[in-house]
């Protein structure tokens, strides 16, 4: 039965599993190896509690112990592979988590299993008692003890408090008392209940207009990372951005980020679509519901379709590789079509904007850039001009 | 439901409270630890590059390569010790594990706690594990029943073998015990213990070992290691000692004790060469006396669980002079005499110097014997031997201590001291008057007073004179009434203490008094002879000697009468009259008067004029025979007159045995013959023969040498005293006077100094002596020659000796011839014609004073007339035998008629002599040198020739011939005239 167990435990073929398997594996195989180094015999003694340890024998005894190391070199051998896995690594508030200890033992009899959250005991296997499994009571520990077994626990009801390190500790019995110990981080998180929030001061900017922006998340736990893209560059001229993380109850933290930039030429780009409307929207949901890792990549997936000819300011939320949500806002495109204007010497006016525009144009440090959008806009002038003459 | 709802949220509101804690509690350790790495690497990096610049500011490269290799290493190490740390850390993340230092050696325990925590429960099972799972160390299974009895197990190792877990009375208690700790013991070990029913507990335990420092290293204040001895410190300044330790862990604590008291000093840590230094400073504003020689020590211990490394250093302190006190009583002390004054001194190290002083003078080339003792206190003594003297009396004398090593804290111990002393005494006189020489009259009065300073105070008094002691003065004052002249002299005082006597310099007193004759003086007698002036003096004492007046008086049978001014004359303190006696028998007393400012002489001196007498025949005389004959004799009394000596030499009768016997004979013959006389006449005739003095010696004192006699011969000496009234007679006789003949040296000492006698003989004698020493001079003369010639040819001597026996034995025959020839006329007409000189002399001695004084001179000369005249007489009877002797008689009777034809004649004569002489000596000498044959016809022509001169006076040739024989004739004829004369006389 115990071989039988450890099998099926191992059927598992997620990544993170096998990553968390691999990165449990390395200690456990070096606790091993120490404790293989350290073989050594054991010896009873009785001895009165007032005098003092002595160690006298013939040398028929002496054999004996030789004997007997031999015999306990192999039995050191017989413990090793002790693995502790927590499924999930993280879990959600108020969900439930398996803890699972792999070990092998093979040739000695198992004295006990005990698992441990930092250095509380609060769940033990002892198969020479009866009942086998044992729980202690610790406030913010539930343990199942109908799906828990001889290797496994499962808690429910996880709560912040139970972040942190878990250990499982495999003893074998006398004489050697040969013993391992693996440990395993779990994570309590909370995600937002929604997505980020951005406003900004205006709905259309120009070149040279400043940029005032504010994105927030709801209460989260960890807290979630916050930053500005542009164009899907990340906005990293230094004072500009301003990060604020506040408390709330539960312990949970929400983030709030500004954003203060002068905007320039160069922010503005030209829409790779043709299509007029920039709506950018993603078709991803929040929902408390499901894996939060799949949510986060099928919202990545979804991300994309930026308008042309506009400035795409994205605010994205993140926590870890947990979480991760964004929310984008198409600024500086003109919704209307543009209106063509009769040329008479009145038109002197446009005629200076229409200079002052190509010399700030040429100004710019894209030279093709600036004449492209020269282009455009003489052009449309030029045909309205040859219409209305006709 | 509702229920369990609170339920729920109370403890989900714990473990979110605990929770933040635990994130609160991580990023402050973080924060730390990065800032404990950069605190790191920032004090690796300013230590070692403040240490480069410290020591070789002026290096260049070189040092900031070295300084960098330097801080890369540290930082290299730092970074591992914290990555160290880091792992560590991580590592107590879990169970923070309790620190326990354990020494080596030693034994320590690592306690835990078996109590379970309900009581219902027990121990199931311990198991203690070091560093790591795997096999415990030990295992306690007390699953069987009561743990107590539970069965102990122990890992098969050095390190199980070690190891005990004990049960105490209490669960509480229970604890590991390791014994024998090993550097491989260090490590986290951590208990187990398995309950029934409650949850397992876990303990872990830091086991560390305790690295105990280096030794620690003592520094001065100059920075110098100090290894046994510190300092010198001294009393009252500063004591800075600093300590520094090297290593251990944990980090020392340094401090610095005194006999198990600790010393407060200043603790810091300094970095040197990237190790951790720790440093305390002793720093004790005021060194005491206690300090000198403890020992202090500096302790390093990092935990209780090893003893201290420990160094200590012995504390050298330079102490002040704590007392001082002159340990001898002060008692009176001995002027002149050395004392021994002991002086001590405490408390100073290194030993005190110990000076004395002297009314603040220090004391110069001081007999100091200076010995310390450290055993007994640091004591110092030093003995002055102290010589005083009465000026050092009521002085103050200092005995100072001082420690070279301080320029202050000199102490002193002071006391008068009082010195016994002679008394210094001085005379003076009454009225204090300072001068040491006094005058007084005679008859006044002198007041002497004497001073002295003593200590203890002058007992008696006594006076001195010229040295001896006045009786009967003791007082202090002495008067003195009625000086007389004994009274003058040097006076001193004497005064009497316990110390001695001591005497005064002498003030002289000085007494003048009036003239007085010198002592021997008062009365004394002059012989006077008539008509000759004396000069008679007079001596006197006075005081003063100045301005002293002579008077005199003549005090005759008859009368007293004052000597005129004209005949005195006075020098100082003598007086001189000239008198001129005018008749023998009268007697005459001249008295000498003195005075002076004092007065006039009382007794005058007086001076008593004598007839003069002829003077006293010398006594005592006798013969000393040493390198020279000599004839000593003593003076007798001078008659009055001042005398001179005289002595006569007599003799010679081995060359005259024969032939003046002979001859005498024949002369005795002629004269019986003439005169008539029987033996009478022989005996006279005799007796004239033995007076004829060979020569004269005149001296002033009775005492004559005799060079000049001629060996091999018998003499006979006369010695007479002689003054103005004559000569002493009978003269004193020595007879029987021989000369050895081993003289030979004198014998030619004699022939060079014959001329000068017989012409000083001449002048004062006369012809006598001329006419004796030619006869000896020319006998000599022949004599000499002959050694001569015998010393080179024997057969020569013979020829010449015969020759002069020849020639004598014809000049003998000659003589005979012509007395035969002329027997009367010639003598009587000589005789008469000499006696009338004489008579012409006689009346010259009643001249005048001039002529007195001319008469005096003549006087002398006529004694030696008279002295002469014996002689001649002798020679004249002789001479008429022999024609030789009786030439020089004649001579000498010239001489007495008339004073100038006697110089005349003797001048001649002298002249005459010696050619006649030199002739005589040559012509045989030629002869006898020639021929014999001729020589003897030569010597008979001679003879023949002086005969025929004498009868015929014709030849001219012999006319020159006749002129001396005539003087030859007449001074012989005079002679006899004079000797005639003298016995009409008597």
């Amino acid at each position: 039965a115990v071989a039988a167990q450890p099998a099926a435990t191992c059927n598992c073929s997620c990544k993170l599993e096998n990553a968390e398997m691999h990165s449990h594996m390395l200690p456990s195989a070096e606790i091993a190896t120490t404790a293989v180094r350290r073989c050594c015999c054991r010896t009873k003694i009785t001895r009165s509690n007032s005098s003092n340890y002595s160690c006298n024998y013939g040398s028929n005894v002496i054999q004996w112990l030789l004997l007997l190391c031999l015999f306990c070199d192999f039995g050191q051998a017989a413990l090793r592979d002790v693995n502790l896995l927590v499924e999930p690594p993280a879990v959600r508030r108020g969900q439930s988590v398996a803890l699972r200890c792999d070990y092998q033992l093979v040739e000695a009899p198992l004295y006990s299993i005990k698992f441990y959250r930092g250095q509380m005991e609060f769940y033990r296997y002892t198969p020479g008692e009866y009942p086998p499994t044992k729980v202690f009571q610790f406030p913010g520990i539930r343990v199942d003890e109908n799906g828990s077994n001889a290797t496994t626990v499962l808690i429910r009801n996880v709560s912040f408090g139970l972040s942190g390190q878990f250990s499982c500790e495999v003893t074998a019995d006398a004489p050697l008392y040969s013993t391992a110990t693996a440990f395993a981080q779990m994570q309590v998180v909370e995600f937002p209940e929604k997505r980020p929030q951005l406003f900004t001061e205006h709905s259309r900017y120009e070149p040279g207009d400043v940029l005032r922006a504010n994105c927030s998340t709801l209460p989260s736990r960890p807290r979630a990372d916050l930053r500005f893209t542009i164009n899907n560059i990340p906005v990293s001229i230094p004072f500009t951005e301003e990060t604020q993380y506040i408390r709330t109850v539960d312990s949970l933290i929400a983030s709030r980020l500004s954003l203060k930039l002068q905007l320039q030429a160069t922010h503005f780009v030209a829409g790779l679509s043709a299509h007029g409307n920039g709506n950018g929207n993603g078709n991803g949901n929040g929902n408390g519901n499901g894996n939060g890792l799949a949510n986060a990549l099928h919202l990545g997936g979804g991300g994309g379709g930026a308008g042309g000819g506009g400035l795409i300011l994205r605010c994205t939320a993140q926590i870890g590789d947990l979480y991760q949500e964004y929310k984008e806002i198409e600024l500086g495109t003109p919704q209307k079509d543009p209106v063509p204007a009769r040329v008479t010497l009145s038109s002197g006016t446009g005629l200076r904007g229409f200079l002052e525009t190509y010399f700030a144009t040429s100004s710019g440090p894209s030279n093709w850039r600036g004449s492209a959008g020269v282009v455009a806009i003489f052009l449309p002038t030029a045909l309205a001009q040859l219409i209305t003459g006709s | 439901m509702q229920l369990l709802l609170p339920t729920s949220g109370m403890p989900t509101n714990t473990l979110e409270t605990e929770t933040p804690a635990m994130q609160t509690t991580y990023w402050p350790r973080q924060t730390g630890n990065s800032k404990s790495k950069s605190n790191t690497n920032c004090k690796c990096n300013i230590n070692t590059h403040r240490k480069s610049r410290t020591r070789c500011p002026d290096n260049g490269k070189t040092i900031w390569a070295v300084g960098f290799t330097l801080v890369l290493l540290t930082c290299l190490q730092q970074l591992k010790s914290v990555s160290a740390d880091e792992e560590s850390q991580d590592f107590q993340k879990n169970i923070p594990a309790r620190l326990v230092w354990a020494a080596l050696g030693k034994t320590v325990e690592l306690p835990c706690d078996l109590t379970p925590p309900t009581s219902q429960d027990s121990v199931k099972l311990l198991l203690w594990f070091k560093d790591t799972t795997g096999i415990p160390l030990y295992s306690l299974d007390s699953r069987g029943g009561n743990v107590k009895l539970a069965p102990h197990a122990a890992i098969a190792s050095d390190l199980g073998q070690r190891l005990f877990f004990s049960i105490g009375d209490n669960p509480k208690d229970s604890r590991l015990q390791i014994n024998d700790v090993k550097p491989e013991d260090g490590g986290v070990y951590r208990c187990r213990v398995d309950f029934f029913n409650s949850p397992t507990r876990n303990f872990r335990h830091n086991l560390t070992l305790v690295v105990p420092p280096e030794e620690p290293r003592i520094f001065d204040a100059q920075g110098k290691e100090i290894s046994q001895m510190a300092g010198p410190f001294r009393e009252g300044y500063e004591l800075f000692l600093c300590c520094q330790v090297r290593g251990g862990r944990p980090p020392p604590k340094v401090t610095w004790w005194r006999d198990d008291t600790e010393l407060i000093g200043t603790s810091h840590t300094s970095v040197e060469e990237g190790a951790t230094v720790m440093v305390n400073q002793l720093l004790i504003g005021t060194t005491t006396r206690d300090f000198y020689g403890i020992r202090i020590e500096c302790r390093a211990q990092g935990t209780r669980l090893v003893d201290p490394v420990r160094k200590d250093v012995t504390v050298q302190v330079y102490l002040k002079p704590v007392r001082v006190k002159i340990a001898t009583p002060n008692e009176l002390l001995t002027a002149g005499q050395p004392m021994p004054i002991r002086c001590e001194s405490w408390g100073s190290y290194p030993a005190a110097k110990i000076t004395w002083l002297l009314d603040g003078e220090p004391i110069r080339n001081a007999e100091v014997t200076v010995h310390s003792d450290k055993e007994d206190g640091n004591i110092t003594t030093s003995i002055l031997t102290l010589k005083v003297t009465s000026e050092n009396d009521n002085a103050e004398l200092t005995c100072r201590a001082t420690n070279p090593w301080f320029s202050g804290g000199a102490i002193e111990d002071k006391r008068i001291i009082r010195v016994a002393y002679p008394p210094t005494v001085s005379v003076h006189l009454a009225n204090e008057d300072p001068s040491r020489l006094v005058t007084r009259a005679e008859g006044q009065n002198v007041t002497f007073k004497c001073r002295a300073d003593a200590r203890p105070p002058v007992t008696s008094y006594s006076w001195f004179k010229n040295g001896m002691r006045m009786s009967g003065e003791s007082t202090e004052i002495m008067h003195l009434t009625q000086l007389e002249r004994e009274s003058a002299g040097a006076y001193a005082c004497g005064a009497t203490n316990t110390e001695g006597e001591t005497r005064s310099s002498s003030l002289t007193l000085k007494v003048q008094f009036s003239p007085r004759c010198k002592s021997g003086t008062e009365q004394t007698s002059i012989g006077a002879v008539s008509l000759h002036s004396i000069l008679v003096k007079c001596e006197v004492d006075a005081d003063p000697p100045d301005s002293v007046r002579f008077s005199w008086t003549y005090n005759n049978t008859r009368n007293v009468s004052p000597v005129l001014n004209s005949r005195i004359q006075s020098n100082g303190l003598a007086s001189t009259v000239t008198y001129l006696p005018q008749t023998d028998s009268e007697l005459i007393t001249l008295a000498c008067w003195a005075s002076n400012a004092v007065g006039r002489q009382t007794t005058p001196c007086l001076v008593h004029i004598l007839p003069a007498n002829t003077p006293e025949a010398p006594k005592a005389c006798e013969l000393r025979n040493d390198t020279v004959l000599e004839v000593v004799c003593v003076a007798g009394s001078d008659g009055g007159l001042s005398q001179y000596f005289m002595l006569e030499v007599v003799g010679g009768d081995p060359l005259y045995s024969g032939d003046p016997g002979g001859s005498a004979g024949q002369g005795r013959g002629q004269f019986s013959e003439a005169i008539g006389l029987g033996d009478n006449e022989i005996s006279t005739l005799n007796d004239q023969a033995t007076s004829a003095p060979i020569f004269r010696m005149q001296e002033n004192s009775p005492q004559f040498r005799l060079n000049n006699l001629e060996p091999g011969r018998e003499y006979q000496f006369l010695v007479y005293a002689v003054n103005a009234k004559g000569r002493s007679e009978p003269p004193v006789v020595i007879e029987n006077v021989r000369v050895a003949a081993q003289l030979g040296p004198y014998d030619e000492s004699i022939l060079s100094e014959d001329p000068t006698p017989a012409e000083t003989t001449h002048h004062g004698g006369g012809g006598v002596g001329g006419s004796g020493s030619s006869s000896g001079l020319g006998t000599g003369a022949s004599t000499g020659s002959g050694p001569e010639k015998q010393s080179t040819l024997l057969i020569l001597a013979a020829v010449v000796v015969i020759g002069a026996v020849v020639v004598t034995s014809i000049i003998v025959a000659g003589i005979v011839v012509v007395c035969r020839h002329r027997p009367r006329p010639p003598e009587p007409q000589e005789v008469r014609k000499s006696m009338r000189p004489a008579r012409n002399d006689v009346p010259s001695m009643y001249i005048e004073e001039d002529e007195l004084n001319e008469l005096e001179e003549g006087g002398g000369r006529a004694a030696d007339i008279r002295a002469r005249v014996a002689p001649p007489n002798s020679h004249l009877c002789g001479g008429g035998g022999m024609p030789m002797p009786g030439g020089v008689g004649s001579s000498g009777g010239a001489i007495v008629g008339v004073a100038g034809p006697h110089h005349y004649i003797s001048e001649s004569f002298i002249q005459y002599a010696q050619p006649s002489l030199n002739g005589d000596v040559l012509l045989p000498l030629l002869v006898t040198s020639s021929q014999p044959c001729s020589t003897n016809s030569t010597i008979s022509s001679v003879v023949l020739a002086m005969p025929q001169a004498k009868l015929c006076p014709d030849p001219a040739s012999r006319n020159t011939a006749w002129p001396p024989e005539y003087p030859d004739l007449i001074l012989p004829r005079g002679e006899l005239e004079f000797t005639t004369l003298d016995p009409t006389l008597k």
